[in-house]
């Protein structure tokens, strides 16, 4: 019952990300307009102590799906695994 | 009586070469590249043509020139990401043909191709200490000519109180650009003031050659006086407005990178100190100078700013 539910918040989530800022609206601008130091920051970290590549190569593409993408997938995965662990969840 | 104390660039007349000479060696010398072929053959290749200019020592920087390689080699240019090793990707930057955009408050707007700015300004090779606003520093042998000559030809209005420098914003050859919320093109700019000092540069060439593309070719802005980031690179569009620009980092950070950014020791970035900076090629920490050093040129244009933000 926990898993369905942390899923469910993460679809309603999803849902109002979608509905406020739009079906196409990046996550990484929504991260932006949360607070754009932090995004830069992270990015310089990641490009300058990391590898350049894992930031073009993961993040990127990560950061330019839409917004409600992420909890979308994120409220899926708690539902995969309330459904695999049946009458536990 | 009153004593009068020369400032470190002044030289006696005596000493000033004739006109003739400087542009008659440095038109000899362009011809005899183009008579060579160097140029076109080089730039096909990927290398980078001679660009000769006579070198001004008004603008002696009191320090070694950094090894070329090192300047070619660390670079902040964001379009091609936030790290230092850009260079060869930014070699897929198209370098030819370029154009420059200079439009808004001007009495003739016009559009150069860099072949016609290389032809008709006034070259000369000057050495400018560079400060990073990250705390690192370089002495680079810049070659370009006086923002100036390029504003005469265009007139700005009476009207006009800024200038604006943009980038190229190309993305299929820059990847930062896939960052589609940051707010690009790089916008910076400076004021008219600011843009007339004679300090005020516009570079086309390093090293006696024509401008690397990870150093911002075919042509960049510099003010030895700011912080490295005011400086555009691979400018696109020059534009005189009477509107003071929000730029790209101003936008991202302002309480960080702000619209003035002259080089201050003794006001620290956020998150670290600006008394001093490591020196790129040797490492040494030397110490910060206020306005970089440049003070005698342009500590002017900042008396009777108040409610400025002028360090950061």
């Amino acid at each position: 019952m926990v898993l369905k539910t942390i899923a469910l918040l993460f679809f309603a989530a999803a849902l109002m990300v979608a509905l406020t800022l739009g079906a196409w609206w990046p996550l990484g601008a929504m991260l932006f307009r949360i607070n754009p130091a932090a995004l830069n920051s992270f990015q310089a970290g990641v490009q300058r102590y990391l590898f350049p590549e894992l930031w073009d190569g993961l993040f990127v593409p990560l950061l330019n799906m839409p917004a409600w993408v992420l909890p979308a997938l994120l409220g899926a995965c708690f539902l995969l695994a309330a459904a695999l662990r049946p009458g536990r969840g | 009586m009153p004593i009068r104390i020369p400032r470190g660039w002044e030289i006696p007349e005596s000493r000033v070469t004739p006109e003739h000479l400087v542009f008659g060696r440095r038109k000899a010398m362009t011809l005899g590249a183009a008579l060579l072929g160097v140029a076109p053959a080089a730039l096909a290749q990927g290398t980078l043509a001679p660009l000769p200019a006579m070198r001004n020592t008004r603008y002696a920087p009191g320090r070694d020139i950094t090894a070329e390689r090192e300047a070619t080699t660390f670079n902040n240019f964001y379009e091609f990401g936030s790290h230092k090793s850009i260079s060869r990707e930014a070699q897929r930057l198209p370098q030819r043909p370029w154009t420059v955009k200079v439009e808004g408050m001007v009495e003739t707007p016009r559009e150069f191709g860099i072949e016609d700015l290389l032809g008709s300004m006034p070259l000369e090779e000057r050495v400018y200490r560079l400060r990073c606003v990250e705390a690192w520093s370089m002495v680079v042998p810049w070659t370009g000519f006086p923002l100036s000559a390029l504003l005469d030809v265009v007139k700005p209005l009476a009207s006009a109180r800024y200038v604006v420098f943009e980038t190229a914003a190309i993305p299929s050859v820059m990847p930062g650009l896939r960052q589609s919320w940051y707010p690009w093109p790089y916008i910076e700019g400076c004021t008219i003031a600011e843009a007339a000092n004679e300090l005020s540069f516009m570079v086309v060439g390093a090293y006696g050659k024509l401008l690397a593309p990870q150093n911002g070719g075919p042509i960049r802005f510099h003010q030895p006086w700011k912080y490295g980031f005011k400086a555009g690179k691979s400018l696109v569009r020059i534009t005189l407005t009477d509107r003071r620009p929000v730029s790209f980092w101003e936008r991202i950070q302002p309480q960080e990178y702000g619209f003035w950014a002259n080089v201050n020791p003794e006001v620290s970035h956020p998150r670290w100190s600006q008394a001093s900076e490591r020196v790129i090629g040797t490492n040494e920490r030397i110490p910060t100078r206020l306005f970089n050093g440049y003070g005698d040129f342009v500590a002017d244009l900042y008396t009777g700013l108040r409610n400025e933000r002028l360090w950061a």
